[in-house]
């Protein structure tokens, strides 16, 4: 399929496509994706796959109608309202709708920033300076007019931290040396270096405005939701649900159109989709395709199943820091045993995308000509496992070993597990698994005392520097193998500075060579999801991440 | 949900346990003790306990399931086939595939063998430990019993599930450690109801001539109280097996039964077998069946061996 | 009685100690850190340990045990078990938003163990050796060898497949709206109360038939008095005893039950609460819960022991 339909329509910064004209640009190639089924592993489409139901609902042109109360749900509670020191996404799922960030992801192509809080902006030749010209007439829930100094006191505290509150993207802004208010009404972030990614990671759901007087006052925002957003606090049941109201005084008039969201905590899956099924959710998030094909079955062309492939990769991490995980021979040959077709036909029911680091629908990813070379990826899976096995004798390990592997309990992971242990004693390596209940788990992680696990690893953003930044690099926070690779770390500044889009893909993608020839994750492939929404919800367009733009401002319910 | 099983919480429950000899359970006026009548002969006991012949029936079913799992399973059950996931129940595959297109018979037999092995360990482990707890604490009276009593009331007052789930947290998730958790669990029912039996015997003028006569404590525990304990414990473990198998099917269901790949049919129940309840049916129902089906047969014979040793009942 | 009374009320205070005491060290041992997890979240992302520390400071967690177990025992006696680690909220106050829940789920399904056991464990043992008898029985040990969490993931399949319904999500107070309250919890305590039902239906049988073979009982049936009058009289009043005493006991299960049921019926009760709370290693809450539970089945016990220290003196002598 065509992913260059979207890399041809090119980031268009400080403007946006209407509904129409987006239609029309992705017409051509979409519907090519559209008609096309992924006929499972290693098929390459694109694009929302609409298994079932109505079309996407934005298609027809009927007016908006005001009213309602959208219902979702997340899988577990959140422990505090602070989303700059959250990372999970029943965090941010039902908080999203309260707040607004400097820009934003167009909720019906997250490959486009559309403004938010910042009407329009300019960067600097050199790529230093960023001027970010603020909305005015802005309110908070509580009453405070919107200023220049709330944007400096929320990203005083992602890009520097004070003691005491733990900024988990602070990494990604390392670019950053500081914010300045110039007037009211105009702010500047200053650069250490070029960041052309920077715009894209600030759009991030995460990095929200939070109110200056506030954050003086209690350091935090972990007990309050006081936001800009078209929604506000309604009330808050722990285990149960979340509710939010409609903001009377939004900026932006005649939203939201909805009376409310709220969002559930529904922990058991059956119980999830069932309450789809029931009518008791508009939106739910399936996992499996046994729940995508339940709902089809039952709700039949009242609702609509769009099945996405996600920013979530499934991965091999390797302690290189543990023997013999060190050599790069083993670490080679334990990628190339695993056929990356069958994982990702187990994992993710036959509908996963075979890949390397980057998104494989998105605009970064090796070309497949490209993947085919590197170790894991071949064609010929038998041939590449005598290969791999070839490697390891020269290793040191004729018949193979045993080395352990750790899982953490929880279905999807203890599935990948199976399965590793399962390819891994194809070529002689027979792993023993000790699963591990997630606080003991992430114990073993974090003191890297593990020899080998299979994990995952999503970022908000399809790119190279979240990806990269987070998973890759020397000190980045998930670095599981410890591999400090020195030529990873400069072509990582290099392209995070090179404004052109062709030039910095030719960088990425020698980045992306390096980082799977070294090995430093097995990469198997990224996930895919079903979206399950009624068909009385329109102007909603589920999308590759749900990190980024579910503020819930543009949705509306309809009929049936 | 684990529940203490039937026919030792009945021993437990009813007005015998804990009161003096008179009324105890297994205390029959005018018969000596230490010598119990002979077991009715095996024809009575198909002739007036129907339903105790069909969970017997049962039990060797299972049993015989287990020992020759190599024989009867047609596949290996952690065999992989990428490719037949979730085949329906048919020719090929009994009770159809599973999400990584192992042969779900294969792994329901296999199943059984681990789940009589944590029964079977787990119900001698705990039951044994309770039983000779209850013996020493009931025996010897006194502050040994009010110590050791009070940490059991402690033990009970846990609630089941939440112990298992303590300790496999605390351990670890593994089969040894599911068996640990499970067994005990097991322990304050038995030491109940051993106690009761031992305190009311030490009452009886045949123990008390016993000590006179000068034998060590211990002497007398072990050969004139220990054999009227045998058969409640007998009862109890044959009832625990029962309880012993749900047990683990729960903490499977918690995710923290014994780990994969290796099948036990409550981790069988769990995951996957609830993402895909209603692509594939079969994951779950042939387990649960097992379950359900072993858990009866053991209750069914646990039943009729208390029946046929209880003697206070046999006028049936 | 009441020297008996207090020896026994003395005697459950080292009881609730060494339970707090099994707990406190089972967390403790457990390896996982709930600062660790509060910072890493669902993904691992490693929190310097510089991070970690000051959190676990901050959660008072760097103390030496016997001084955190000392601080718990005191807040225990206060009332006052201190705040969550995880969420930071004062735990009485979670706690009284939950117990309700189990509550009401408790006694809905012991009125439905009872109002299921009581009359089949009768029937059962009046017609004992005959189909009832067997039909009733097997009845019973089906609900105690079906996994409870296998039928309520079933029975709400089969709702949502049949009915196109499904109990209404979130929790609705019986104060505020019964109709939907009922909605709510009569599927799981249908469920929790079959599967208990099934022991206190034996037990209810091998209870009356032990009454029915008293030699008074035959005594009267030899004088001519009917069969159900000699059962109304005679049988239920001493048969109740027993049956009192398990449900007692089955208190502990019910808890057992109520996580799981807790968790497939979404309600937000005490079970579904510890067992995110062991999960987290959030300890005070852990702490709390099984030790109040520990209070309820001690009472329970307590009670039953007083039961029948009252109908029979002997007793107390044990």
């Amino acid at each position: 399929m065509d992913r260059n339909v979207e890399s041809r329509t090119s980031r268009k910064i400080g403007s946006s496509l209407s509904r129409r004209e987006l239609l029309a640009a992705l017409a051509g190639g979409g519907l090519a994706a559209w008609a096309a089924a992924p006929s499972g592993a290693g098929s390459r489409a694109t694009g929302p796959g609409i298994m079932a139901g109505t079309p996407a609902a934005e298609a027809a042109d009927e007016p908006p109608r005001y009213g309602g109360v959208l219902t979702q749900d997340t899988f577990a509670d959140l422990p505090h309202f602070d989303l700059h020191q959250s990372e999970t996404i029943a965090a941010l799922l039902p908080l999203a709708p309260c707040y607004n960030r400097l820009l934003q992801y167009d909720p019906f192509d997250v490959t486009k920033l559309v403004p938010d809080l910042a009407e329009r902006w300019e960067i600097s030749q050199d790529g230093k300076l960023y001027t970010f010209h603020l909305r005015r007439g802005v309110k908070f829930h509580h009453g405070k007019p919107f200023r220049a100094e709330d944007v400096k006191a929320s990203w005083d505290r992602i890009v520097n931290p004070p003691k005491g509150v733990f900024s988990v993207r602070k990494l990604t802004f390392d670019a950053v040396s500081g914010i300045e208010t110039v007037d009211d009404h105009t702010v500047r972030f200053v650069l250490k270096r070029p960041m052309w990614s920077l715009l894209a990671n600030i759009a991030q759901g995460w990095n929200v405005i939070f109110p200056k007087d506030i954050l003086d006052a209690k350091g935090d925002m972990k007990k309050d939701v006081v936001g800009t957003g078209p929604f506000k606090m309604k009330q808050y049941v722990r285990g149960v649900s979340l509710e939010v109201a409609k903001y009377a005084d939004y900026h932006i008039k005649g939203r939201p159109y909805l009376d409310g969201v709220k969002t559930f905590v529904i922990p058991d899956l059956n119980t999830a989709v069932n309450a789809y099924i029931a009518g008791q959710l508009l939106l739910h998030e399936a996992t499996t395709e046994s729940q995508a094909e339940q709902a089809r079955q039952q709700v039949g062309s009242r609702g609509v199943i769009a099945r996405l492939t996600q920013m979530s990769a499934l991965t091999m991490e390797m302690n290189a820091s543990r023997k013999p995980w060190g050599d790069p021979r083993v670490r080679q040959a334990a990628s190339m045993a695993i056929d990356r077709n069958e994982a990702v036909q187990v994992m993710t029911d036959g509908a996963g995308e075979v890949a390397g680091m980057m998104l494989s629908t998105g605009q970064w990813a090796l070309p497949e000509a490209e993947l085919r070379k590197l170790p894991g990826y071949a064609s010929d899976k038998n041939a590449e496992r005598a290969q791999a096995r070839r490697l390891l004798a020269e290793a040191g390990f004729p018949s193979g070993f045993k080395p352990a592997m750790i899982v953490r309990r929880g279905q999807q992971f203890e599935s990948a597990a199976i399965l590793l242990k399962d390819q891994l004693g194809q070529i002689g390596i027979d792993a023993s698994l000790q699963i591990l209940e997630t606080a003991s788990f992430y114990e073993r992680l974090a003191k890297r005392d593990f020899e080998i696990y299979g994990g995952s690893y999503s970022t908000a953003v399809d790119d190279p520097d979240a990806i990269f930044g987070q998973n890759y690099l020397c000190n980045a926070g998930r670095n599981y193998s410890g591999m400090c690779v020195e030529e990873v770390e400069k072509l990582f500044l290099q392209q995070s500075q090179i404004r052109d889009r062709g030039a910095r893909l030719q960088v990425v993608h020698q980045l992306q060579r390096v980082a799977l020839q070294q090995v430093m994750k097995a990469v198997l492939g990224f996930r895919v999801t079903w979206y399950l929404y009624s068909g009385a919800v329109r102007n909603y367009r589920p999308q590759y991440t749900r990190y980024l733009a579910e503020s819930r401002e543009q949705v509306w319910l309809g009929q049936r | 949900m684990l529940e203490r099983g039937s026919a030792e919480g009945d021993a437990a429950a009813r007005p015998g346990a804990g009161l003096p000899p008179e009324s105890s359970g297994l205390i029959v006026p005018g018969v000596p003790l230490g010598r119990h009548r002979a077991p009715p002969m095996v024809w009575q006991f198909v002739r007036r306990k129907p339903m105790g012949v069909v969970g017997a029936v049962i039990v060797c079913l299972l049993v015989v399931v287990a020992v020759f799992a190599g024989g009867i399973a047609q596949y290996n059950p952690y065999q992989v086939r990428a490719r037949l996931r979730f085949q329906p129940p048919g020719n090929a595959f009994w009770f159809g595939t599973d999400d990584f297109g192992r042969d779900v018979f294969s792994r329901v037999v296999y199943g059984a063998r681990i789940s009589l092995q944590i029964g079977i360990a787990a119900v001698f482990m705990g039951t044994s430990v309770g039983a000779l707890v209850g013996l020493i604490s009931g025996y010897f009276g006194r502050r040994t019993d009010l110590v050791i009593q009070r940490i059991m009331d402690a033990m009970m007052a846990f609630p089941t599930l939440v112990l298992a789930l303590a300790v496999v947290a605390a351990l670890g998730v593994s089969l040894p450690k599911v068996i640990l958790a499970v067994a005990l669990t097991l322990i304050p029912v038995s030491n109940r109801v051993v106690r009761s039996v031992a305190l009311s015997v030490r009452e009886t003028d045949y123990v008390a001539a016993a000590r006179g006569l000068g034998g060590s404590e211990w002497r007398v525990l072990f050969s004139h109280v220990l054999p009227n304990c045998f058969a409640p414990y007998v009862v109890i473990a044959t009832a625990n097996l029962g309880t012993a198998i749900l047990a683990e099917a729960a903490l499977g269901f918690l995710g923290l039964g014994v780990p994969p790949p290796t099948p036990a049919w409550g981790s069988m129940l769990s995951g996957a077998a609830q993402g895909y309840l209603y692509r594939a049916p079969w994951m779950a129902m042939y387990p649960g069946v097992a379950i359900t089906l072993a858990v009866f047969g053991f209750n069914m014979l646990g039943d009729a061996v208390r029946d046929v040793l209880d003697p206070r009942l046999r006028g049936r | 009685m009441s020297r008996y009374l207090l020896r026994r009320l003395i005697a459950t205070v080292p009881v609730l100690i060494v339970v707090s005491l099994i707990v406190f060290v089972i967390m403790r041992v457990a390896p996982g850190d709930v600062a660790q997890m509060l910072l890493s979240g669902e993904s691992g992302t490693a929190a310097s340990a510089e991070e970690v520390h000051r959190l676990r400071q901050q959660l008072g967690l760097d103390r030496p045990y016997h001084a955190q177990y000392m601080t718990f025992l005191a807040g225990l006696v206060r009332l006052d078990p201190g705040k969550s680690l995880w969420t930071s909220e004062p735990i009485m106050l979670e706690l009284g938003r939950r117990i309700p829940v189990t509550l009401e789920l408790a006694l809905l399904a012991v009125a439905i163990s009872w109002a299921i056991a009581l009359p089949t464990g009768i029937l059962s043992a009046v017609f004992q050796d005959t189909w009832i008898d067997y039909v009733f029985r097997v009845f019973s040990v089906a609900g105690l060898a079906l996994p409870a969490f296998w039928t309520g993931t079933l029975l709400l399949l089969l709702l949502v497949q049949q009915l196109h319904w499904m109990p209404p999500l979130g929790y609705v107070s019986p104060m505020d709206n019964p109709r939907l309250n009922i909605q709510q919890f009569i599927w799981p305590a249908l469920i929790i109360g079959y599967a208990t039902a099934a022991i206190l239906s034996r037990m209810t049988r091998s209870a009356v038939l032990e009454v029915l073979r008293e030699d008074y009982v035959r005594t009267a049936r030899a004088k001519g008095l009917r069969g159900t009058v000699v059962v109304g009289r005679h049988v239920l009043k001493n048969a109740l005893a027993p049956v009192l005493t398990v449900s007692a006991v089955q208190m502990g299960n019910l808890l057992g039950g109520a996580v799981i049921s807790e968790t497939i019926f979404t309600l937000p009760g005490v079970g579904r609460f510890l067992v995110d709370a062991i999960l987290h290693r959030d300890y005070p809450v852990v702490q709390t819960i099984v030790i109040l539970f520990g209070i309820v089945v001690v009472a329970l016990n307590l009670m039953t022991d007083l039961l029948y220290a009252w109908l029979d003196p002997r007793t107390r002598r044990t």
